[in-house]
């Protein structure tokens, strides 16, 4: 009877060897999965559609897009995963008229890159060629850029310490009186450093101070809508403000 | 034993010798102890003398303040340069003290005291030939700032030490310079003294009195240990608190250097005035100096008190005044203008436009059109020069105004003779000083009561800050009757608004004006009579403003200015009057009581015009009231200048470009908005010249290609 309770090993062995199969399959399926992941990745980076295809730039407006685009060293067709979005943030900004970029990738194949621009307040002629000047008082060479900004151009100034000067003045200008400016002219005297003769879009003339253009040339459209059209005037904006009418 | 004998005698005798000198000298002591004196010099003096040292203790000079308290002159130290040549002091040292490389040390120290090398090197070496101690530099090692001194102290060069002075500063430099005077050292002393203006007149409360300390000391020059120290501190000098405002101040001398620079007057000198209080809010005068700079002083006279001038037309407002004071004036009666002869001995009267007159007008016209004749009449038929001359009195046309600055120059009634007393009336012959009319043009704007001028509002002590003395308006006559003063207020409103006032020039933007102008002829100096040509006149104003309550009263006279074809000798002296009296009410917050046509624009919001047809978008510009420059004939909008939403004022161009653009006429454009009609347009520009296009390479009407050229040229505006 003692003989009858014992279950043969030989009766089980099937039931050993087939979990024993389960567990060799599962791991050999594991294995295989991680195998074919691993494939598909590189196949994946291999193929074309890790590469990028397209690179956005958005907010600018008078640096031309393929120029920013040279600046981030980026390539359609390189691989989208090996570009670090803060490197070449790092690359853009060292673009002279960018004061703010953001980039980010937008997978699968597009590069973001959100500039904003540098804000002009002039330009001053170099040869045949007009530079930008931006708020901080920079003159930016050697950069291709689009004059659409309606800003002033300076002229005759040969003392770049009054240029600074001017543009910290200009700063405070908001564009919607700047843009009625056409030319900025410096006219030192011996008294007065700090003089400059304006030229504006509607043909009067401006004499002013470089030391509070800021605070007075405010009020200029309402001192221009008491004149009348016709009348030529210069605009005394230097001591006191007051119109003097040509003849 | 006669040996013995003799032996006694030696003895005594010997006794006696020294007892008498022992008597004789302790006699000596018991005198000297007692009386304390040896060949008159007493001893207890000497000791003293011998063992007390004195050191004086500098008082600081007051310092002078405007009336808000701000700094306008002060004490700022400055350093002396010296350099020790001696080597002797070096011998104990680790480190030369003395100057080791005179030429090393010249070069490094010239640039910075702007000396030559040289002679710096020369001065070293002298001294050094002559065994001196140390030696100094002059005058360009004197006065040193702070900056220099730190400068030359970062070089490490041994043996150069500093001495610290003080040296008197002016904060604004060329800033009511005649008023606030300078100082210079007095060439005795050292000590500063004021040399003019409050400087020199308020001398004593600003100098302050010297302290000093007292100790004693061993023969090695060491203080005692129980020394009896003596100290008086020094009293500082008071400070002063002038009724100068700063601001207006500035403002003045800006506007005054400007006319200098573009009329060249001889001379010019302006005053700004409280009108209500009689103090002192600015004044300068042209040629002017800066006190930190005493080398270049040109003109030491305050001439708004010290030149007595005839002064012209402005003085008609007190002959007005006293015709009218006196019950004598008819305002509505006439008179002939042009040219009066009281009789045929004295030489007769023309008015000013070569004696041709107005015909007949009434006495209010005359005084607006500031007709000689009219004065004469009112002085000689009128009222009579006896009384005419109790008013001048009365105005203190005979005296000082007693303005607390120093050289105080009054002028001189010459009222002898009849042709005297008439050109009295109208401000020739007899002379006045600007403050003097300003004094009793108080009267005027005060309901008849005149006010001193005066220019120190306080004194306070400097250490305690406790306010010494404070100065008040002082009514110091009346002069006339309130109605006068009204009346003469109105009369004064007339010379600016009336028809054919004089004053028409110095209307202001926000505050009604009242005032006179004056054109006085200048004595010839070689023979007699009056100077000549056009330029040849003093040019001036006396105004007040604002009409119902004035505030602030100014007087400008401009001297000889080199005037150009088309400008008259009031230019000058209304670019004072206007520009200082607008900024200074407005900055007295004074409310302006005049209205300006319009003190703002409307700006416009552009709209959204994008795609639309020609016809539409002009319409809702027009809307708008924007005036659209439309270039090309084409049906729909290909492009604008302006972006949707952008701000814009009335006055922009904006151009609309169709869809078939033709080039416009681009004449009188400004540069900016050619450049942008050209990036509209697509074209590429070549410009020359600055300012507004004389010339456009291509013609008007000519149909735009793209890539095209257009060749602009600029030419600068006249701006004069």
């Amino acid at each position: 009877m003692e003989e009858e309770k014992i279950v043969s090993i030989e009766d089980r062995i099937p039931k050993l060897k087939e979990a024993r199969r389960k567990k060799a399959n599962r791991t050999l399926l594991s294995y295989l999965t991680l195998f074919f992941v691993l494939i598909a990745i590189i196949v994946y980076l291999q193929s074309p559609f890790s590469d990028i295809k397209t690179i956005e730039v958005k907010g600018n407006a008078m640096i031309p897009e393929a120029q920013i685009v040279e600046y981030s060293r980026l390539e359609a067709g390189s691989n989208i995963w090996r570009v670090y979005p803060k490197d070449v943030a790092k690359k853009i900004s060292q673009h002279p008229l960018i004061k703010n970029v953001h980039v980010e990738r937008k997978l699968p194949q597009t590069i973001s890159i959100e500039v904003e621009e540098r804000r002009v307040i002039g330009y001053v002629k170099s040869g045949q060629q007009y530079l930008p000047i931006t708020e901080e008082g920079t003159i930016v060479k050697n950069i291709e850029f689009e004059m659409l900004n309606h800003v002033p151009f300076f002229v005759n100034f040969s003392d770049e310490e009054y240029l600074t000067r001017l543009a910290e003045e200009m700063k405070e200008i908001p564009d919607y009186i700047l843009k009625l400016i056409s030319e900025i002219h410096w006219k030192p005297t011996d008294k007065n450093k700090y003089k400059i003769v304006l030229y504006m879009n509607d043909g009067y003339i401006v004499n002013a101070s470089i030391r509070d253009l800021a605070s007075k040339i405010n009020s200029y459209p309402s001192i221009i809508a008491q004149l009348d059209e016709k009348q030529k005037a210069i605009i005394h904006m230097d001591v006191g403000v007051y119109v003097e009418t040509l003849k | 034993m006669p040996k013995k004998r003799s032996m006694n005698k030696m003895v005594s005798f010997i006794m006696v010798l020294f007892l008498s000198i022992f008597l004789v000298i302790t006699g000596r002591f018991i005198y000297i102890q007692a009386s304390g004196e040896v060949d008159d010099v007493s001893l207890r003096d000497w000791a003293s003398e011998l063992r007390e040292t004195e050191m004086v203790l500098p008082a600081e000079r007051g310092k002078i303040y405007d009336e808000n308290g701000n700094l306008l002159a002060y004490n700022r130290p400055t350093y002396r340069l010296y350099a020790i040549i001696d080597p002797e002091i070096s011998t104990n040292s680790p480190t030369p003290l003395h100057v080791v490389d005179p030429k090393g040390t010249a070069e490094k120290l010239a640039p910075i005291i702007d000396m030559d090398p040289k002679e710096i090197e020369s001065i070293i070496r002298e001294g050094q030939k002559n065994e001196r101690f140390q030696v100094e530099f002059g005058k360009k090692g004197k006065n040193l700032s702070k900056q220099q001194m730190e400068e030359i102290k970062a070089l490490n060069l041994p043996g150069i030490n500093f001495m610290e002075d003080s040296l008197r500063y002016y904060a604004n430099g060329m800033f009511a310079s005649h008023i606030i005077g300078f100082t210079r050292p007095d060439e005795e002393t050292d000590e500063l003294r004021g040399v003019i203006g409050i400087e020199n007149k308020y001398d004593k409360i600003l100098k302050g009195e010297d302290g000093y300390i007292k100790y004693e000391r061993d023969y090695y020059n060491h203080k005692l240990l129980k020394s009896n120290d003596i100290i008086k501190p020094p009293k500082n000098g008071d400070d002063i608190y002038l009724t100068i405002n700063q601001k207006i101040q500035i403002l003045l001398e800006d506007v005054m250097s400007e006319v200098d620079e573009k009329y060249n007057p001889e001379r010019m000198s302006a005053i700004v005035m409280n009108a209500k209080t009689g103090e002192i809010l600015a004044l300068s005068n042209r040629p002017s100096f800066n006190p930190n700079r005493i080398m270049e002083l040109e003109n030491w006279y305050n001439d708004a008190i010290s030149t007595p001038v005839e002064p012209g037309s402005t003085v008609k407002m007190f002959t007005w005044a006293a015709a009218i004071d006196s019950g004598n004036y008819n305002g509505n009666e006439l008179f002939p203008s042009g040219k009066y002869q009281v009789n045929p001995q004295i030489e007769p009267i023309h008015d000013h436009n070569e004696g041709k007159g107005w015909g007949r007008i009434t006495y209010d016209e005359g005084f607006r059109r500031s007709s000689n004749v009219a004065a004469s009449r009112l002085v000689w038929e009128k009222m009579g020069t006896e009384t005419f001359y109790e008013y001048l009195q009365r105005f203190h046309f005979d005296q000082p105004t007693g303005i607390d600055l120093p050289n105080e120059t009054p002028g001189q009634i010459l009222y002898n003779w009849p042709s005297e007393k008439l050109r009295t009336a109208f401000g020739q012959g007899s002379t006045v000083t600007p403050i003097q009319q300003m004094k009793a043009a108080t009267a005027i704007v005060n309901e008849g009561k005149m006010l001193k001028p005066f220019v120190v509002k306080k004194i306070v002590d400097s250490d305690t800050g406790e306010t010494i003395k404070e100065y008040k308006p002082e009514v110091v006559g009346e002069p006339i009757k309130k109605e006068t003063a009204e009346k003469m207020i109105e009369l004064l409103h007339d010379v600016i608004e009336g028809e054919g006032g004089t004053g028409k020039k110095f209307r202001l933007e926000h505050y009604s004006v009242i005032g006179k102008t004056g054109t006085a002829q200048i004595p010839n100096e070689q023979g007699g009579g009056y100077m000549r040509g056009r330029e040849n006149y003093i040019f001036s104003f006396l105004g007040m403003a604002p009409k119902e309550d004035p505030q602030i009263m100014i007087h400008v006279s401009v001297k000889q200015p080199k005037l150009k074809p088309t400008e008259t000798g009031s230019d000058p002296v209304s670019y004072i009057f206007r520009n200082v009296m607008e900024n200074s009410l407005r900055y007295m917050e004074i409310e302006p009581d005049q209205e300006t046509e319009k003190s703002s624009v409307d700006a416009i919001t552009f709209p959204n015009i994008e795609g639309k047809r020609v016809t539409e978008a002009k319409k809702i510009l027009e809307k708008e009231g924007i005036k659209p420059i439309i270039v090309g004939n084409g049906q729909k909008v290909a492009g604008t200048n302006k972006k949707p939403d952008e701000i814009i004022f009335p006055n922009e161009k904006v151009v609309l470009v169709t869809d078939k653009p033709v080039m416009p006429n681009i004449k009188n454009w400004s540069k900016a908005d050619v450049y942008q009609l050209a990036s509209l347009l697509g074209v590429e520009l070549i410009e020359s010249g600055n300012g507004y296009a004389v010339k456009q390479s291509i013609k008007e009407g000519e149909p735009i290609k793209k890539d095209a050229i257009l060749k602009v040229t600029f030419k600068a505006p006249k701006t004069e």
